[in-house]
């Protein structure tokens, strides 16, 4: 979200308190993914140094992710092969693991207008679910267009 | 299974004198771009009381080892990196199933 978004970092914003970031690298083995993981990840050297650290995704994530996401993803400017998640794609992950962290984040993204509640129903109608998932995301975003007053 | 957090907790018990570490870290932190600033100034009071007190010390290690979620999260922005080890760390990373 704050590669699309930066200002959801500032002060007062919903990102203020980011202070890692998850990395799914292709290629990728599982050596390297801990080595990386030991290198840049939480209490690591690095993050004593700068206070940010990166937590690096096995590719077994993207059994969790949207169908499709992969066609979603977003370029980031001044980089030639790094990519972002579509932020509808990250919501529907957040929907559908629902911990109250999760629906916060949510909540305040919407309060931004950096989600829209039509296109996150949209992308909730259009992303095939397993029928435990389907049921958590369902009930999730009812909630949250409820209290958005949008239902 | 041991969280990092359980090994800082474990760590910080037997060895207090690290707990400058996490003091040190927040005025380096502070002075560069974290983005959350707040979340910084209270470990600062957590881990100064924990270094004056010994009920502060204890009010430290208990909260490391929670697991409620506000815990949890404040454990988030706990500022002791560099009291466990590479190696120490790696045993955590191995067994950890990362989750968004």
């Amino acid at each position: 979200m704050l590669a699309f978004h930066p200002e959801l970092g500032d002060s007062g914003c919903p990102l203020e308190l980011t202070a890692d970031a998850d990395l799914l690298l292709e290629p990728v083995n599982e050596a390297m993914a801990e080595t990386l993981q030991v290198a840049l990840g939480r209490d690591s050297a690095f993050m004593a140094e700068t206070g940010f650290c990166a937590d690096i995704l096995r590719p077994e994530i993207e059994a969790t992710l949207p169908a499709g996401w992969q066609s979603r993803l977003r370029p980031l400017s001044d980089y030639d092969n790094v990519f972002a998640l579509d932020p509808y794609d990250l919501a529907m992950v957040k929907l559908v693991l629902g911990r109250a962290k999760d629906l916060d984040l949510l909540r305040a993204l919407m309060r931004s207008r950096a989600l829209n509640a039509e296109q996150l129903q949209e992308r909730y109608r259009q992303t095939p679910l397993g029928e435990r998932e389907m049921f958590s995301a369902g009930r999730n975003l009812r909630l949250l267009l409820k209290e958005a007053g949008t239902e | 299974m041991k969280t990092l957090l359980d090994l800082v907790a474990d760590k910080l018990e037997r060895d207090p004198a690290l707990l400058r570490l996490g003091l040190e870290n927040i005025d380096r932190w502070v002075a560069g771009s974290h983005p959350a600033p707040h979340r910084l100034l209270e470990w600062r009071q957590i881990v100064l009381d924990a270094q004056t007190s010994p009920d502060g010390f204890h009010k430290l290690l208990a909260l490391l080892r929670d697991r409620s979620p506000a815990s949890e999260r404040l454990g988030e922005f706990a500022p002791f990196a560099g009291v466990l080890t590479a190696a120490e760390r790696r045993t955590v990373i191995r067994q950890c199933v990362y989750s968004h």
